[in-house]
């Protein structure tokens, strides 16, 4: 087989690998541990895994996972980067052990490791001080960004792999966390989703990735790292929190934990506003459990203009007398728009008329989308009839899922005490806005608050408070478990709550 | 407007008692069923879909519209079959195996029904053998699959290598259709045809079973 010499830029780096004929520009790159945005694992339906080849015949922007090297050449490529993008490692209402002074001699590692990102905080074990925290865009985005994808990747043998790439990351982590610190690590708590868990483990994903979804293992784990990650690396132990099923994970249930579900009388609901949209309902009584699967279009994907939470992504919007005003993260100059931006466009654009209840544009930018602004390189960021689409299905989704959990759980609106919104997203998400476009009922508005990162708030709870696993176990037991799938009020609430009413 | 243009407009409106009241007006002032059913209910029914394909209604219009549209042919049903009406073609379509989403495919039955094929729905979560199993009961001329997972697509061609397998192969029409599955994928596994929405895989499949 033909093999070509491809030299790669990135911003400031280069490099100089090799791929065959037969090799697809992403395939190549993986193969090289060199990691670029790949939301739809490579089928050609995404775009974003674009890279730039700067000479030669094929000359050009192209997708990577369907262009094939006919010749040595250079290409410019943009790499998942941390350093633009925003992770969340605060979390606002769960327990807060305030700023202590650390002492620093009795230390732990409390980890979250999300689909997208990861996050690792060094914590004073005695008394809960954060001393360092260490985030990074999760590798395996290179192998697509859902769950789904990825268990798809990893029963197609890219499994050793992807369980390489989070290791090799979670030692990273360690290594940048303990490099000042002056006491040796005691232990480290991981807080994830089920699929990260089975990747990390090795497990097989076979049984996780079609119906009835059934996971190896859900209980506690507990594992020497240095076996975890299978190298050389410091020894100490790990526990990893446990799950409850499938699509509702230990990060969901480090988030009860976190949020002392356990204690709670009156009814409270914490719901995940990512891709798999898992949520929960419940109090030290009773906890029910579910997962939406909204799709990515709250983190700007399958949005024609979207992107991450990156520097220059449009989060904010108002439309006044026909003129638009935005924001972007960090105020810097517009790439593309991200997940609450998205909502606070679809609000902007409803209330102003231009989209109207049932999701239909205004005749005038039916056909060529709402253009907001040039990027720096000249392209038009724009918000198109087919993006309202896809809002309407997402946020439909979780409205659907979330009335459903209300509704299997037999309480009255007023008996809800509070709703709590976890993630990124939720961090960054205009309330008032979300509950414009139909995303969260209104009813509750006053009750609704932001979460934070609950899921690493959760880990650290169970370093620091040997008490908080037992919580953990303990409400991973009580959790029950609905399927929407086969659900026909589900479904019916689903086509209501597409409309924006 | 006459009472067939009406039918057509109040079904796109997803207005189904009106509909039903108008077919049986149209009925009572015998006029031919055949006209009714296709001038009035189905060719409303296509407009809806290719409103749908533009992007100009979405996925709850759609439904109702089809509830109309349901609630007309129940009311002609039974004139049709005396006046020797036949459907274009017959259609087994499902849900693969391992995955339970069925609104995309419900949609496509709906634009199939209002081509003017008989469907049968055998749901979601079905195995290849019973895609076969259901298809060579009834004869039908078109096999569609949809899949939303990329985890449940391979069943899509675990399908298509049984029928190989039996040697019924080419006595269907097999289409495939979903989210995350591509024209590429579907010459792959040796599918006809793939459309990425309900409104041209009725189009094709009417096409198809003309020249079949
Ligand atoms: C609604 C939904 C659900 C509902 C399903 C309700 C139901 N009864 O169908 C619920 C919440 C139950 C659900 C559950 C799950 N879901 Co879901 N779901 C969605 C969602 C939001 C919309 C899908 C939809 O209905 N679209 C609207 C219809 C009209 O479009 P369509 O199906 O594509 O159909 C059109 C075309 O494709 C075509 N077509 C369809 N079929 C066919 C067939 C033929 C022959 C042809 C020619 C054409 C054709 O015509 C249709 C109309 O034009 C998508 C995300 C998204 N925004 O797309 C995720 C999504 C499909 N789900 C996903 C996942 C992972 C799941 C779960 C596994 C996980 C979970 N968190 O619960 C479970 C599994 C359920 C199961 N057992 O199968 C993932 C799949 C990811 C992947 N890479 O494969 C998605 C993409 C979301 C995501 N990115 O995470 N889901
Ligand atoms: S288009 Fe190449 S990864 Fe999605």
């Amino acid at each position: 087989m033909q093999k070509y010499k491809i030299k790669v830029i990135e911003k400031n780096k280069e490099q100089e690998v090799t791929g065959k004929a037969d090799q697809n520009f992403l395939e190549i790159l993986r193969n090289h541990d060199i990691a670029i945005n790949a939301l739809c694992n490579g089928q050609g339906k995404c775009g974003k895994c674009k890279i730039e080849i700067l000479d030669g015949v094929q000359k050009g922007e192209c997708l990577a996972c369907k262009t094939y090297p006919v010749e040595d050449c250079r290409i410019k490529i943009q790499t998942l980067s941390r350093e633009t993008f925003h992770i969340l490692s605060t979390g606002t209402a769960a327990k807060q052990h305030g700023d202590k002074v650390s002492a620093g001699s009795n230390l732990g590692i409390a980890a979250d490791i999300g689909t997208t990102t990861l996050v690792m905080q060094l914590v004073d074990i005695d008394n809960g001080a954060v001393m360092k925290t260490y985030t990074a865009l999760n590798e395996q985005g290179s192998y697509g960004a859902d769950v789904i994808s990825r268990i798809e990747a990893a029963n197609n043998g890219a499994a050793e792999i992807l369980k390489k790439s989070i290791s090799r990351q979670l030692e990273e982590g360690v290594k940048e966390l303990s490099k000042s610190k002056k006491a040796p690590i005691k232990r480290m708590v991981i807080a994830a989703n089920m699929t990260m868990v089975h990747l990390l483990m090795g497990y097989s994903c076979e049984k996780l990735g079609v119906y009835p979804f059934t996971p190896v293992n859900t209980e506690t784990i507990e594992i020497d790292f240095a076996a975890l990650t299978g190298t050389a690396g410091e020894s100490f132990p790990v526990i990893i929190i446990p799950g409850i099923c499938a699509y509702v994970g230990g990060d969901i249930v480090a988030g009860l934990v976190a949020l002392d579900f356990i204690k709670c009388e009156g009814v409270h609901i914490l719901i995940d506003l990512g891709t798999n949209g898992e949520m929960a309902i419940g109090n030290k009584k009773k906890i029910l459990v579910t997962s939406t699967a909204a799709g990515p279009a709250f983190e700007g994907g399958n949005i024609s203009s979207g992107i991450g939470s990156v520097a220059g992504a449009l989060n904010k919007a108002t439309l006044t007398e026909g003129k638009i005003k935005y924001e972007t993260i960090m105020g810097a100059p517009l790439v593309g728009i991200c997940g609450s931006g998205v909502v606070e466009l679809t609000h902007e654009l409803l209330k102003s008329g231009l989209v109207d209840e049932t999701g239909l544009m205004d005749e005038a930018y039916f056909d060529e989308g709402y253009s907001l602004d040039k990027t720096v390189t000249g392209s038009m960021v724009k918000f198109t009839q087919k993006d309202v689409r896809e809002i309407q299905l997402a946020k439909s989704a979780i409205r659907a899922g979330l009335e459903m959990l209300i509704l299997r759980y037999g309480v009255a609106y007023e008996e809800i005490e509070k709703i709590y919104i976890a993630g990124g997203f939720g961090y960054y998400l205009n309330i008032k806005k979300a509950v414009g476009i139909g995303l969260l009922p209104g009813q509750y508005a006053c009750k609704i608050e932001a979460a934070g990162n609950s899921a690493l708030a959760g880990a650290k709870c169970v370093l620091t408070d040997e008490a908080a696993l037992k919580e953990g176990e303990q409400l991973a037991a009580k959790a029950e478990e609905i399927q929407l799938a086969a659900d026909k009020e589900f479904n019916e609430l689903y086509m209501k709550n597409m409309y924006f009413e | 407007m006459t009472i067939i243009q009406e039918i057509s407009e109040l079904l796109q409106k997803g207005r189904a008692k009106n509909v039903k009241a108008l077919v049986q007006q149209a009925l009572d002032e015998e006029m031919d069923p055949i006209e009714v059913l296709n001038e009035g209910l189905l060719s409303g029914m296509m407009i809806v879909g290719e409103k749908f394909k533009n992007n100009e209604v979405f996925v709850p219009e759609v439904l109702v519209a089809a509830r109309a549209m349901n609630a007309g042919i129940t009311i002609l049903e039974p004139k049709l079959v005396e006046a020797g009406n036949k459907p274009i073609g017959k259609a087994v379509i499902g849900t693969v195996e391992g995955d339970l989403h069925d609104i995309g495919k419900n949609l496509v039955i709906m634009m199939f029904k209002g081509a003017g094929f008989e469907v049968h729905d055998i749901g979601t979560d079905v195995a290849p053998q019973t895609f076969i199993d259901k298809a060579e009961e009834i004869g039908a001329d078109v096999v569609g699959m949809s899949a939303l997972l990329t985890t449940t697509m391979p069943k899509m061609e675990e399908t298509i290598n049984l029928m190989k397998e039996k040697g019924v192969r080419d006595k269907y029409i097999v289409m495939i259709g979903g989210a995350p599955v591509t024209e590429g994928f579907a010459e792959q596994v040796g599918a006809d045809f793939y459309t990425p929405d309900a409104a041209s895989a009725a189009e094709v499949a009417k096409k198809a079973v003309v020249v079949k």
